[in-house]
């Protein structure tokens, strides 16, 4: 009888400077222990306790010296962990329902944060306060009210964020906060990333899109979840470009050119 | 007549003795020649002296002719010479004087010759006949001359030729004597050197002959030598010392072989007394097991009287003690897996399980039959032959028909089998019987059913009690469609056989369980060419298969119960189970049916299942469909044969708005998860047979709660077709926005998991 996944398993994302490897993070709840979250790294191994909710990636932390992570919660509150201490040093509370995604400003310390309520906040980190709301599934181009108005998947780049879920996804300017380019994807998608110049998503259908700021469809690569979750981009090196995607199947693919799937991993 | 040798003559010195003879002769001669008067005359004469003259002719051929010639000649000289040679004749020349006064000289002349001088003689010899010759010469001037006056010298003359002729004579005589003497030296010198070498000869001869018989001797192989005698330590540890004389034997080795043969021959004695009286104990052991064997077999009917007698006091007593009798009786003719099985369940029966009965059934006179001696069968063979013959004569059977018989004689049965029925609690019985196929070596089973009430059948119950597929996958993958003996294949090859599963409606499913029972174990790779029935195998299984097959049984009749409850859109659910559902459930179950393979193969939705090897042709499909208001979940159910150890799968495809499954709206695959995943919920009471039922029953609950859950739609008018009528803490929760589908009792509201 199958398992079928819940949440992202396991996340894998550069680790911050000072330590080394990989830093994975599990977030699936096991009754009846409350739900938390294991990271490894080579050196030793520390357990966090968290709340149940997506994980947002670590940036190089900024100052440099700092290591946290931004934890949405599903209690509608996002987090700052400090990685170091094991203890929160920041409670971020706004949200109307749970937070699936977060996701950190590089030039700036902020966070933006997307929810179940359909709205993307700007939080502010030195005062922890909330800086901007964004009601997404108000604008007539993007929403979705068939589909709901839930925020699923958010990326941002210097000036720029895109988010979608139900509503379709969108590119935005933050500044202005306006959606310039609404992406012609039907259905719901659950991860985005800003790549180069394109935005990589994935999410309900077994597709990678390849999308073009203009909002042109680069290319579909075909994928062998039936919907995608996530997706990870080695950040280090451009010449080696390796791209990993996850959903609700047991396999992983790994891409090394964009255009098509190189191998699948699997567990056995 | 021999005159005295003294009387002295005029001749030489040397001629002295042979004158004083000549002179004698001469005198005496006429005499003693007419006394010795001869016959003949001068022939005679001329033979004589021809006889010697031979002998003359061989020391001196010369003078010997002047001698013939001499006598030819002269007639007086011829009847001196005559004279002579009688004289001669006698070449011993010994005058012997017999009876004469004892100064009689004589002399031998045998003597006389050692003391001459051979050489000298032959010198005068010469000198003799050379005055000879003279003389002859003279006398012949002389009377030629005239006879007057040379008559006194021609006697004179006359007188010294024959003084001459005397020499002549003798020297003949001595040369003769000579010749004499050398050769009778010779000869005994010679008769010496014969007796030397036939001495010689007879040594050498014995020599060789006493080799031979040395070597005759050594080699003789005496007899005692074939004999192994006892070795010399043991000989002088055992052998009494009168036979084995240590004193003597030590020092001679003959001695010693003796006297060890001598023992040897008191043991052989020895032993063969032994063996005598060993013989005769034989004989009479013998004797007394013939009587005790007559005596046993005399036992024999007098216990089957009793036996007989006995009979009412078993059944006065219910001990069936003839009937089990009976049953081994016929046991003993089964072949041998069948036989282990019979023994087994039997065994098993009394100790463990009163429930189950064994039985044996078929025709023993055939399995009698099967192992009829062949010389019975001869004149059979015969006769058939001889029909045989006829019929091909008449009509010669096909290739395809002569196949078939032996595809019919390979897949024979044997005439006996073992039934099992196994009783349950609420009187059904599960009957199987097995058989066991000769040639191939393995054995089979047909199953039956047979229900305490009777069952109503559901159309889509037909498969579950079938006995094709009752008895399928009793242990996980044991469809009993290949033969599991190996070696068949080749056998089958022969005879065009594909496979078993051609015939098992008639022969029965080769089941591995079926051959452990038997206690047949087939090696997965390796044909076999005999595997012997094992007792060990078979008892290890009994207990498991056994509760197996019950287990088996009452499943299928707990599902065929619910099938028929099922067919009518109820879903039976017990009282145990009411706790695992809200009391209010909207949707219904409007269809269930029963599907064949293909067609669930062909579903879009399947095909994971099939993908992770959970649905293949040995298992159940099933199609059911629940619908509320304008919602339809088709559910299509893989059901297997372990159910329901082994749970049902099901795969959901929902219409409503669209047509949702699992790949495309994670809600669904929550749903079935909750059925798939989750079932040891959903069990209930202890066999578990209502897994099915209380699944359809969440199926039912969980498309309430997603239907009522689904967000309102504000483009569309006019209210949610389904309003929420479940309790529900949370609508929607974590990152795949899942709904709460899980029950909780007593408080009776939904919550995720």
């Amino acid at each position: 009888p199958r398992n079928p996944p819940q949440s992202p398993v396991l996340e894998f994302w550069d680790p911050p400077q000072r330590f080394g490897g990989f830093w994975g993070v599990l977030g699936p709840p096991r009754p009846p222990n409350p739900p938390q979250i294991s990271g490894w790294f080579w050196g030793y191994f520390g357990v966090f306790w968290g709340v149940l909710g997506c994980l947002g990636p670590p940036r190089p932390p900024n100052p440099p010296q700092d290591q946290w992570v931004a934890l949405a919660g599903g209690d509608g509150a996002v987090r700052v962990l400090d990685l170091e201490s094991g203890a929160f040093t920041a409670e971020l509370r706004g949200h109307q329902d749970l937070v699936h995604v977060v996701a950190l400003r590089e030039q700036l310390p902020q966070v933006l944060s997307g929810g179940e309520d359909g709205t993307v906040r700007l939080w502010d980190l030195r005062t922890g306060s909330q800086v901007q709301l964004i009601e997404v599934h108000k604008y007539q181009e993007c929403s979705r009210p068939q589909l709901g108005k839930w925020i699923r998947c958010l990326a941002t780049e210097s000036d720029w964020m895109v988010c979608g879920g139900g509503p379709a996804l969108t590119l935005w300017h933050l500044r202005s906060v306006t959606p310039t380019t609404v992406f012609p994807l039907a259905p719901p998608q659950h991860h985005a990333l800003f790549h180069q110049d394109m935005v990589l998503s994935g999410g309900v259908g077994p597709a990678l899109h390849l999308l073009q700021l203009n909002g042109d469809v680069r290319g579909r690569v075909p994928v062998s979840p039936p919907a995608l979750r996530s997706l990870c981009l080695h950040p280090r090196s451009p010449e080696h470009q390796v791209l990993t995607v996850g959903g609700n199947s047991p396999k992983i693919d790994v891409f090394t050119n964009l255009g098509y799937r190189a191998f699948s991993l699997t567990f056995t | 007549m021999a005159g005295p040798l003294g009387s002295a003559c005029s001749s030489g010195s040397l001629s002295l003795p042979l004158r004083a003879g000549l002179c004698c002769s001469v005198t005496s001669l006429p005499g003693g020649a007419e006394a010795r008067a001869r016959p003949a005359g001068s022939t005679m004469s001329s033979e004589s002296s021809k006889k010697r003259k031979p002998k003359v002719i061989r020391t001196d051929g010369v003078p010997a002719e002047g001698k013939r010639g001499k006598g030819d000649t002269d007639q007086e000289t011829q009847t001196l010479l005559w004279r002579v040679s009688t004289k001669l004749e006698d070449p011993s020349g010994i005058c012997m004087v017999p009876s004469n006064p004892p100064d009689v000289r004589y002399y031998s002349e045998e003597s006389e010759v050692d003391l001459r001088d051979p050489i000298k003689d032959y010198e005068l010899y010469r000198e003799t006949c050379q005055e000879l010759q003279r003389l002859m010469a003279e006398i012949q001037e002389l009377k030629s001359r005239g006879i007057k006056e040379n008559a006194s010298e021609i006697d004179e003359r006359r007188v010294q030729s024959c003084v001459h002729f005397m020499t002549l004579k003798k020297l003949n005589r001595l040369a003769h004597i000579r010749l004499k003497k050398g050769r009778d030296q010779t000869h005994e010198a010679k008769q010496k050197v014969d007796a030397y070498h036939l001495q010689l000869q007879n040594l050498l001869y014995e020599v060789m002959h006493l080799q031979k018989e040395i070597t005759k001797c050594l080699e003789f192989k005496s007899k005692h030598e074939e004999i192994e005698l006892v070795s010399l330590e043991e000989f002088y540890k055992e052998a009494p010392p009168e036979i084995s004389r240590p004193a003597i034997t030590l020092n001679e080795p003959h001695q010693q072989t003796l006297a060890r043969l001598d023992w040897e021959l008191e043991q052989r004695k020895r032993l063969a007394e032994k063996y005598k009286e060993c013989l005769t104990s034989k004989e009479k052991i013998l004797k007394e097991i013939e009587v005790k064997k007559e005596y046993l077999s005399s036992l024999q009917p007098r216990l089957n009287s009793i036996m007989q007698a006995s009979l009412p006091v078993q059944e006065y007593l219910f001990m069936p003690f003839d009937q089990a009798h009976k049953q081994y009786e016929t046991a003993r003719h089964l072949p041998p897996p069948l036989y282990v099985l019979f023994v087994q369940a039997s065994a098993y029966g009394q100790a463990c399980d009163k429930k189950l009965v064994v039985a044996i059934e078929g025709s023993v006179e055939e399995a009698k039959a099967l192992y009829k001696p062949p010389e019975d069968s001869q004149d059979d063979e015969s006769d058939s032959d001889a029909e045989e013959e006829q019929t091909t004569k008449r009509r010669r059977p096909t290739l395809g028909v002569q196949l078939d018989d032996k595809r019919k004689e390979m897949l024979k049965r044997h005439p006996l089998s073992v039934t099992l029925d196994l009783k349950c609690k609420d009187e059904n019985v599960l009957h199987l019987t097995f058989y066991y196929l000769m040639n191939l070596n393995v054995m089979t089973v047909k199953a039956k059913v047979t229900t305490a009430v009777e069952m109503t059948t559901a159309i889509s119950a037909g498969d579950l009690l079938s006995p094709d597929s009752l008895l399928n996958c009793l242990y996980p993958g044991d469809h009993g469609r290949k033969t599991p003996n190996p070696a068949n294949q080749f056998q089958f090859d022969k005879v065009g056989i594909l496979t078993l599963s051609d015939y098992v409606t008639e022969l029965g499913h080769p089941y591995v369980w079926v051959q452990k029972l038997g206690g047949l174990h087939f090696p997965k790779d390796q044909p076999q060419h005999t595997v012997a029935a094992d007792n060990s195998l078979s008892a290890s299984h009994m207990e498991l298969t056994v509760k197996l097959l019950r287990s088996r049984l009452q499943s299928r009749l707990a599902l065929h119960k619910q099938f028929a409850s099922l067919e009518h859109g109820v879903v039976p659910v017990s009282s145990e189970c009411q706790q695992l559902f809200p009391t209010k459930i909207v949707s219904r179950l409007v269809k269930w049916t029963a599907i064949p393979y293909e067609d669930y193969a062909e579903l879009p939705y399947t095909k994971d299942v099939i993908e992770a090897g959970l649905a293949e042709d040995t298992h159940l499909y099933y199609m059911a469909l629940i619908e509320r208001g304008t919602a339809k979940l088709q559910a299509a159910v893989v059901l297997n044969p372990g159910y329901s150890t082994l749970p049902p799968v099901f795969s959901l495809c929902l219409n409503w708005k669209g047509e949702r499954n699992s790949s495309n709206d994670d809600n669904i695959r929550a749903m079935e998860s909750e059925v798939n995943v989750y079932y040891k919920e959903l069990w209930g009471p202890k066999p578990g047979y209502q897994l099915l039922t209380n699944q359809l029953q969440r199926l039912c609950m969980v498309l309430d709660v997603y239907l009522e859950t689904e967000p309102h739609d504000p483009s569309v008018e006019g209210p949610k077709e389904f309003p929420q009528e479940k309790m529900c803490l949370r609508l929607v929760r974590g990152p795949l926005r899942l709904k709460p589908f899980k029950f909780n009792y007593p408080q009776g509201f939904f919550s995720h998991r």
